[in-house]
Order: C-alpha cells, then structure tokens, then sequence
C-alpha cells in the first residue's frame, strides 16, 4: 500500500517536473516587466533572493505585443530556423530511407563494413568532423550561406540507422512473396518496403525536427551573418534588461514543438518503440 | 551471376546517401589522417609527433578524462532509471501512469536554447533553487556543474528511453509472468528471470541511442557556461571548439584520430553481421 502511494508521488512528481521548464516560460511570457524585475531580484543585482509566482499578480500580453510587432528580427530568426529544419528534414528523408533499405535488402562483408563506418559516423559528436566538413565546405565556397549547415546534416547518418532497424524488425516472408511475382526492386522499395516501413520513417521525421529546430554547433560554426542564424544562436545575445522578451521569445520558439508533440504522441511513441528490435533476429 | 546483378541493384538505393557522406566525411576525414601525420609549420611527415603531443597535453586529458567519466555516469543512470520507470508504468494501472505517459515526451520538445534560459534562473546564485532551499551553492561554475549536466540530460531523455523500453516490455507475453509466479518467483525475481532476458534483444540498439545522445548535451553545456566552462565538464566538445578558433589544425587531426579510432574499437560488438542482422549482446 505504502508502496504504491510512493510510486503515484514519485510518477507524478516526475509529471511537474517534466511540466516544469514549460510552465516558468508561460508563466513568465505573461508576466509584466517591472513584476519580473522584483521576483527575479536575486539573478539581476546579484544579492537577495529569487522566486517564481504560480501566476502573475498582473498578466499581460505586452511582451507578445513587443515580439510579434516590434522585433522584425524575430521573424527573421524564426523563419531561418523553419527553413533550415524543413529543408534538412526533407532531403534527409530523400537519402536515408532508401539507403535504409539498401543496408536492409543487400548483404555481405562491404555492406557490413559500410554499415559499420555509419554506425561510427552517427556516434561521433559533430566536433570531430568539424574540420573536415570546414574543409569541404570551403572548398565548395558555400560558406556563410544555408546549404553550408544543410548539405552536411542530410547525408547524416542516425535517421539511416533508425529506419534500418525498422525495416530489418519486417518478417522476411513478406518480401519473398512479392518477389516471386515481380522481379522489379525498385517497385518493391515503393510498393512494399516503404508503406510498410511507414511508421518508423515518420517518426524518424519526427525526431529529425526536434533535433534540427535546436540546430546549435553547425550554424555556430558554418554561419558568420546574423540575418542567417537560428533563433538558438540569437537567444543567447538577449541582455537581461529585455528579461520579459526572453520568456516570450523563448516560449513562442518552444510552441511550434509543443504542438507537434501533443499532436503527434501515439505515431511517436509507436515509432519509437518499433525502432529497436525487439525479436531475437534470424541468422 | 544474377546474385551478383541483384546485389548491385539493392546498392544503387545506398548510392545517394553514400555519396554525400563521402564527399562530406569520408574523403576529407582521409585528408585529415594525413595531416595528423605532418607538422603544422613545415609541412612534411613528421610520424606520431602530433599524437605525442596532444598525449601530453593538458587539455586533451582533462577533456577525455570529462567525457569519459560523464559517458560512464550518466548513460547508466539514464538507462537504469528508465527501465525502472518503465516497468512502473507498466505494471501499475492508475492515472498516475497514464499521466507520466502523456508527460514523458514533453521535454525533447524543448529547444536547448529556452531551456538553457529556465535552467539560468533555476541555478543561478542567487536564482530559484537556492532561494527556495536556503543554500549558497554557485551551481554552474563549481564542481556542481558536472552533477547540473548530468540532472539535464536525464531530464531530456528519460521520456524517450521509458518508452522505448515500454514498447520491449509490451512484446514480453504475460503468460511468461504468469508461470513464473506460480512457481513461486518474487517481483524481483520475475525481474530477473523474464523481463531482463526478454528486453535482452534490444539494448544493444538502445545503448548506442544512448550513446549518441549523451553527446548532445554539449548545447546545453556551451549555452550555459560558454567556452571555458567549469573543469569538471571540460569535455572533448569544447576541446575542439577552442582548437578549432586557434587553428590548430595539428592537434585537432590527431586528436579526432585518436576518437574515431577509439569509437571503431567501441562499435565492434555491434556491427552488422554479414547474413544481415543487427546483432545484439545476447549471443
């Protein structure tokens, strides 16, 4: 009994917990400035106390106002971001399931090997590729411009390892039987592999825009113009006087992935799960 | 002779995806293994200088030594307590269950850069937590930064890793725990005895996942503390970072040299198998 009480009280505080980041910023981007300033005294003058109100005395929505009509650069950065994790996400969908595939259908000792070096590729943090990426993207000239941060991440590796494990998870009967009537394999990737991989490539879709909208290193890196970076490189520059435009900044930036989330939990838990093999694999 | 032809059908859908890799990594990662064998200043062959150097350098063990030891803190921890949770929520029945599910996946939503923001106001000297807990500890640049980094990667992932080990646990049959406890085995026994050998298949798959994530959480380090961090989370990410700014081609060739070689050692038992499985551990 005492057992189970514990383990409501620790499942649901792990629910606050999960909730709470969410929660501050909200509560925060309809907090009014001056309001901000007295809970938050502590962190801005560096002595006294700081704390946080469930709900502000006074909400407002002025911070909206100043964000949406006031701050063109927040469209910018925005939309910059959008673009890039839209295009990223497309062209990775375009190389890496059929590769997927590739890996899935074509055996032996090369396509072993190859397997391998990608499995080491997807491992590796993007710091030690850097300079090699560095290199070609210089040598390519596209520097400083968007391709510079999208070309690289679509040839990466994860969402091939990801939809690979969902197409070796179908039974292999399938696929004999199709071949035995049609000998096309082209066919058989569109017509059977793929609606048949579907739910695991949308969730590798899913996981490849959470992953890119946070986009950090790459543009850190690759991108010296601000009109062209994320809004992740841009949050960081917000000075603490503009205290009430960081909660709404940071939360309208959060709101688009909130959305996904919710609206998209069943395929992404389904997804997930069918991402790792669960079955001991023939051999 | 067909084998052969069909074999190079199914590698035509790889070719795409390899190509790329290849111009982006491959082929200039060939260049970056000769130059770790040649001196910065006269460029000639200068055989293992450069990784002599980086060997005695400082920073290179402090940051190797960093990673290592947050690789081997914080995976297991991720992976054992959501193997916990997971079983939780899958055996117990009421709301609170229910709840955490729908909660669990809220965090990955959150882009690092809003994140980093709560997480500034939280543990801050003079921010939230230690307001509320009457404490003075400077989080963030102490030796507490390390145990700061770790609490946020749990906090991202564990969602994701409690439903990928849910989804291992949905494919155990019931019958299997219904046997065992009428042989009389105990909780912890039918733990032992069915859930782990039956969750056996996947953590192969999910360990690598894990390990591809840890490395990740270099944004929220970089985000919160910039590029001198704190010693205690000093890790290779930021190594290459202030390389990189200095140009030290010499060290940063080596030094990613060493780490791919390091990760090809470490990938081994993991590879595809030439008949075409992802092979897991309990072989």
């Amino acid at each position: 009994m005492i057992l189970s009480i514990l383990k409501r009280l620790v499942l649901f505080l792990l629910c606050i917990l999960a909730c709470l980041p969410v929660f501050l910023l909200w509560t925060g981007s309809i907090t009014g400035r001056q309001e901000l300033a007295f809970y938050l005294k502590g962190m801005f003058e560096g002595q006294g106390q700081s704390f946080f109100p469930l709900f502000p005395a006074f909400p407002t929505l002025r911070g909206y106002l100043e964000v949406l009509l006031d701050t063109p650069e927040f469209y910018v950065v925005f939309w910059n971001s959008v673009k890039l994790t839209f295009c990223i996400a497309a062209g990775q969908l375009l190389c890496s399931v059929p590769a997927a595939w590739g890996f899935s259908r074509w055996h032996g000792k090369l396509s072993s090997l190859l397997f391998y070096l990608y499995t080491i590729l997807m491992l590796l943090p993007f710091q030690v590729t850097m300079v090699s990426a560095y290199m070609v993207i210089d040598r390519l000239g596209i520097m400083d411009s968007h391709s510079a941060v999208i070309l690289p991440a679509v040839f990466s590796t994860f969402p091939v390892f990801l939809i690979y494990q969902y197409f070796i998870g179908i039974p292999e009967e399938i696929f004999e039987a199709f071949s035995l009537d049609s000998s096309s394999h082209l066919r058989m990737f569109l017509h059977m592999g793929l609606p048949l991989a579907m739910p695991g490539v949308k969730a590798a879709l899913l996981l490849g825009v959470l992953e890119y909208w946070n986009l950090l290193e790459q543009p850190l890196i690759f991108l010296k113009t601000p009109s062209l970076w994320p809004f992740s490189l841009y949050i960081p520059n917000i000075s603490q006087n503009s205290i009430q435009y960081t909660f709404v900044f940071s939360f309208l930036v959060l709101l688009p992935m909130i959305l996904i989330i919710f609206q998209e939990r069943e395929e992404l838990e389904k997804g997930i799960g069918t991402m790792v093999p669960k079955h001991p694999e023939r051999s | 002779m067909k084998k052969i032809l069909a074999a190079q059908r199914d590698f035509l859908f790889l070719l795409p995806s390899l190509l790329g890799v290849s111009v982006f990594v491959f082929l200039p990662f060939g260049d970056v293994v000769r130059r770790s064998f040649t001196s910065l200043t006269v460029s000639r062959f200068t055989g293992f200088d450069n990784y002599k150097m980086i060997w005695k350098n400082a920073a290179f063990r402090l940051a190797m030594g960093n990673t290592l030891k947050f690789l081997s803190v914080s995976i297991p921890l991720l992976l054992a307590l959501s193997l916990l949770l997971a079983n939780m929520v899958h055996f117990g029945h009421d709301t609170s269950c229910i709840w955490y599910k729908k909660c669990c996946l809220l965090p990955m939503a959150v882009p690092t850069a809003s994140l980093v923001f709560v997480w500034n106001m939280l543990f801050h000297p003079f921010g939230i937590l230690n307001s509320v807990l009457h404490l003075s500890a400077d989080w963030l640049h102490s030796s507490w930064a390390f145990a700061v980094l770790t609490f946020s990667f749990l906090w991202k992932n564990m969602g994701y890793y409690v439903i990928l080990w849910l989804t291992g646990l949905q494919g155990i049959p019931k019958s299997l725990y219904e046997a065992a406890a009428l042989d009389g085995a105990g909780p912890l026994a039918r733990f032992r005895y069915v859930t782990l050998p039956g969750l056996k298949p996947m953590a192969s798959a999910v360990l690598i996942l894990a390990l591809t994530g840890a490395f990740k959480s270099y944004r929220e380090s970089y985000l919160l503390s910039g590029e001198y961090p704190d010693r205690s989370i000093y890790m290779i990410q930021h190594m290459f970072h202030n390389w990189f700014r200095d140009m030290a081609m010499d060290k940063m060739s080596a030094a990613a040299v060493v780490i791919v070689c390091m990760f090809a050692v470490l990938v081994i038992p993991f590879r595809k198998k030439g008949g075409g499985n992802f092979d897991s551990l309990n072989t």
